[in-house]
C-alpha cells in the first residue's frame, strides 16, 4: 500500500507518545472548558443556595418578622423533639425495607436479563417505559387503581368477593408500594450492569468443581456482583429516604416521612429555619449512610 | 453386567456422539474410550470440535446424539456438577474475588468437607504444586505460571477420575509452556487420574500423552500412541498435521505383498501399502523429510530419483533441503547439521529413501 505524506502526518499526531509542556496547557485549558458549565451550574444552583440555607438554620426567627439573630435552638428543637426522631426512624425502617424487597425481586430479574435471555433490550424498554411518565402522574394512577372507589375496589365489589371496600390508600403499605415502584430502574440496571459482567466461565468452573446452581450463585455470582447490589442498594436507600411524593399523595397522617415533613414545615408552617436545621440533619444522617456503604464496599472490592 | 465387567478398564466412554450448533454438524459420529489412568489428548486445528467433545464429556454441552459415559455410568442430561470430572478452562476461569487457598478449598467447600480435611488437603495439593505459602495472594497477584499451578490444584483436590483441560497453556511463554507440560506429565503419573487434554499443538500432544485422538472437522480420524499416530498415520490430515510429511500423490499401478508402485509420471516410486489399496487407486505418498537422503546417502537406497537443490533452510540442529524432482515437485529432506554432505543451491543431487519409509495414504 503506498503511504502518501498525508496519512503518515496524522498517524504521527495520533501516536504522540506524550505532550510537552504548552501543549500540556491546552490541555488543560479545554478541560477547563468542558468542566465549566456543569460547575457554574453546580456552583449557583447547588452550593449558593445550600450555603443560604445553612444561614437560615441558624436563625432565631424568619427575617420579615422580626430582626433575627443567630442561633443554635433550631437543631436543640429538632434533636429535643421525639416527633422529629420518631419521623426519622420510620424513614429509615421504611426506606430500609423499600431497599430490601426490591434487591430480593430485581435480583431475579436482572439475573435473568443478564444471563437467561438474548431479549434483554426489549425487556428493558418495557421495564422503563412506565418510567417516562411523571412520578406525580404515576402516584395519580396508584389513587385510581385503589382508592375506595376504585379500580381494585370496584372490581373485587362486582365479583362480591368485598362487602365494604378496602382501605388501600393512605396507610403505610401504599406508601411502601408507591416507593416500591418508583424505584425498580434504580435497582435494576446497576445490578443488572454488574451480572454481566460476571464472567460466563467463573459460573462454569464453579459448576466444574461439583458446586450447584445455589452453591454457584451464593459463591460466585453474589459476591462478583457486590458492587452492582451496594450501588443499586445506596441509590434507593437515599432515594427512598428522602422522596416527597409517595408518602405525601398515598399515605395517611401517621405515616409522614422526613422530607414531607421538612416540606410541611416550610410551606405550612412557614418556619425556614427549623425546616433548614432538620434538612441539614438528614444531610448528615445520608453522608454518614454514604459512608459507612463506601466503607464496606471497599472492603469487598478486588482486582477483576 | 457383562458389557460393565468388560469395559472396566475405560473411565470415559464417548458412543456415537454427534452435535449439531444450529445446523452446523460439529461433531460426527464420535466413538471414543479413554482407559483408566491414562493422558489422552485430543488433537486437532481450531474449529475441529475438539473443544465441543471436551464440553461434552464435562457436561456443559448435552449431545444432540448420542452419550458419554463415565466409569460406566450414563451421562445423559447430568450437570457438571454430579459428574465425577473436573476442567482446567483455557482462561482459567479463577475466581477472582478468593485467595489461593479458597479457589483451591472450592470443590471441596461446596462438597461440605470438614474443615481439618479441607486444610490438610489443600495443603497437600498446594505442595504438589509447589504453591505453598501463597494461600493467601489472590489471583492477580501471581504469574501466568502460578495462575495455571492454582487452576489445577484446584481440580486435582477433589480427587476426581477424570481431569478435562482445555487447552490452559496457550497463554504461556514457549519456554515456560514446556516447563509446565513435563511437569503435568509428571504430576499426572504420580496421581494416576485420567487426564483429557485438548490441545491444537502437536509438539505438546506428543510431549505429553500416551495415546492421541486426532480430530477433524468434527470427525475423529485416528486414536493411537504416539508413536503409532507418528509413525502410521492412517489418513493424509493425519500424516500432514502431525509432524511434517512430503505428499507425493500418484497412481497406483501394481500392488504386490503390501508393496505397492506407484506411478507419478514421470517417476514410479514403491511404498508400503497398509490397508485396503486396490490397482487403479488415486492415492498419496507419504514420506517425512528425516528419512529422504541425499546424494551418497541416496545412493544405496531402493527408491531413488534425481533432483535440484532449491534452497536450504538452517535450523540449528538440522539442515532443510528443498529438492525439485523432475515432476515439478519439492520434495523436503532433514539432514543433521553433523552428517551434512554440504550441497549448495543449484546442485544436482540423487534423492532416496527407504521402502518401509514411505507409505500410501488415500
Amino acid at each position: 500500500m503506498g503511504r502518501t505524506p498525508l496519512t503518515s502526518g496524522t498517524e504521527r499526531a495520533v501516536e504522540r507518545p506524550c505532550l510537552s509542556k504548552k501543549q500540556e496547557g491546552r490541555e488543560n485549558y479545554k478541560l477547563t472548558l468542558i468542566l465549566l458549565p456543569g460547575v457554574a451550574w453546580l456552583f449557583f444552583f447547588y452550593l449558593i443556595p445550600t450555603l443560604v440555607m445553612f444561614r437560615y438554620s441558624l436563625l432565631s426567627n424568619m427575617p420579615h418578622i422580626a430582626p433575627p439573630t443567630f442561633t443554635l435552638s433550631n437543631y436543640l428543637d429538632a434533636f429535643c423533639t421525639t416527633l422529629y426522631a420518631r419521623v426519622f426512624l420510620r424513614t429509615a425502617r421504611l426506606s430500609t425495607s423499600v431497599t430490601a424487597m426490591l434487591l430480593l425481586s430485581c435480583f431475579p430479574l436482572a439475573y435473568y436479563l443478564a444471563k437467561k435471555t438474548r431479549r434483554q433490550k426489549e425487556i428493558l424498554v418495557l421495564l422503563m417505559i412506565p418510567f417516562w411518565t411523571s412520578q406525580v402522574l404515576r402516584a395519580f394512577a396508584w389513587m385510581i387503581l385503589l382508592g375506595r372507589s376504585g379500580m381494585v375496589n370496584v372490581l373485587l365489589g362486582r365479583l362480591y368477593l368485598l362487602t365494604e371496600p378496602l382501605r388501600l390508600l393512605y396507610n403505610w403499605r401504599a406508601v411502601t408500594m408507591g416507593l416500591f415502584y418508583s424505584y425498580i430502574p434504580y435497582m435494576i440496571l446497576p445490578l443488572y450492569a454488574a451480572i454481566g459482567r460476571v464472567d460466563e466461565a467463573l459460573l462454569e468452573a464453579s459448576a466444574g468443581l461439583g458446586a450447584n446452581r445455589w452453591q454457584t450463585l451464593w459463591n460466585v455470582t453474589i459476591p462478583l456482583s457486590l458492587p452492582g447490589i451496594v450501588s443499586g442498594a445506596a441509590l434507593v436507600f437515599v432515594a427512598s429516604f428522602t422522596d416527597v411524593l409517595s408518602p405525601t399523595l398515598l399515605g395517611g397522617p401517621s405515616d409522614e416521612m422526613i422530607s414531607s415533613v421538612i416540606f410541611n414545615t416550610f410551606t405550612m408552617g412557614s418556619n425556614w429555619p427549623l425546616g433548614s436545621a432538620l434538612s441539614f440533619i438528614l444531610f448528615a444522617v445520608l453522608l454518614l449512610a454514604a459512608a459507612l456503604i463506601m466503607v464496606i464496599s471497599s472492603q469487598v472490592r478486588y482486582e477483576t | 453386567m457383562e458389557e460393565a465387567i468388560a469395559q472396566d478398564r475405560y473411565d470415559v466412554e464417548v458412543r456415537n456422539v454427534t452435535h449439531f450448533y444450529g445446523r452446523t454438524k460439529v461433531l460426527d459420529e464420535i466413538n471414543l474410550k479413554v482407559r483408566k489412568g491414562e493422558f489422552f489428548s485430543l488433537l486437532g486445528p481450531s474449529g475441529a470440535g475438539k473443544t465441543t467433545l471436551l464440553r461434552i464429556i464435562g457436561g456443559f454441552v448435552f449431545p444432540t446424539r448420542g452419550s458419554v459415559y463415565i466409569q460406566n455410568e450414563r451421562m445423559d442430561h447430568r450437570p457438571p456438577y454430579q459428574r465425577n470430572t473436573t476442567m482446567v478452562f483455557q482462561h482459567l476461569a479463577l475466581f477472582p474475588h478468593m485467595n489461593v487457598f479458597d479457589n483451591v478449598a472450592y470443590g471441596l467447600k461446596v462438597r461440605r468437607r470438614p474443615w481439618q480435611e479441607i486444610a490438610r488437603r489443600v495443603a497437600e495439593v498446594l505442595e504438589l504444586v509447589k504453591l505453598t505459602g501463597f494461600e493467601n495472594r489472590y489471583p492477580k497477584q501471581l504469574s501466568g505460571g502460578q495462575q495455571q499451578r492454582v487452576a489445577l490444584a484446584r481440580s486435582i483436590v477433589v480427587e476426581p477420575s477424570v481431569v478435562l483441560f482445555d487447552e490452559p497453556l496457550g497463554s504461556l511463554d514457549l519456554k515456560l509452556r514446556r516447563e509446565m507440560e513435563v511437569e503435568l506429565k509428571n504430576l499426572q503419573r504420580v496421581l494416576g487420574t485420567t487426564f483429557i487434554y485438548v490441545t491444537h499443538d502437536q509438539e505438546e500432544a506428543l510431549t505429553m500423552s500416551d495415546r492421541i485422538g486426532v480430530i477433524n472437522e468434527g470427525r475423529l480420524e485416528q486414536v493411537g500412541t504416539v508413536e503409532e499416530i507418528y509413525e502410521k498415520p492412517r489418513t493424509r490430515f493425519v500424516a500432514d498435521f502431525i509432524g511434517d510429511t512430503n505428499l507425493i500423490e500418484g497412481k497406483v499401478v501394481s500392488i504386490q505383498d503390501q508393496v505397492a508402485t506407484l506411478r507419478a509420471a514421470p517417476l514410479t516410486f514403491v511404498a508400503e501399502a497398509r490397508g485396503d489399496f486396490r490397482e487403479g487407486y488415486l492415492v498419496c505418498l507419504s514420506v517425512r523429510p528425516e528419512k529422504v537422503r541425499l546424494g551418497e546417502a541416496a545412493e544405496a537406497c531402493p527408491v531413488r530419483c534425481q533432483g535440484i537443490v532449491q534452497d536450504i533452510i538452517y535450523t540449528g540442529a538440522k539442515r532443510r533441503y528443498l529438492v525439485r524432482l523432475e515432476n515439478g515437485r519439492t520434495l523436503k529432506a532433514d539432514v543433521l547439521a553433523g552428517e551434512a554432505t554440504a550441497f549448495t543451491v543449484g546442485d544436482e543431487v540423487s534423492v532416496g529413501w527407504q521402502g518401509q519409509d514411505a507409505y500410501l495414504l488415500r
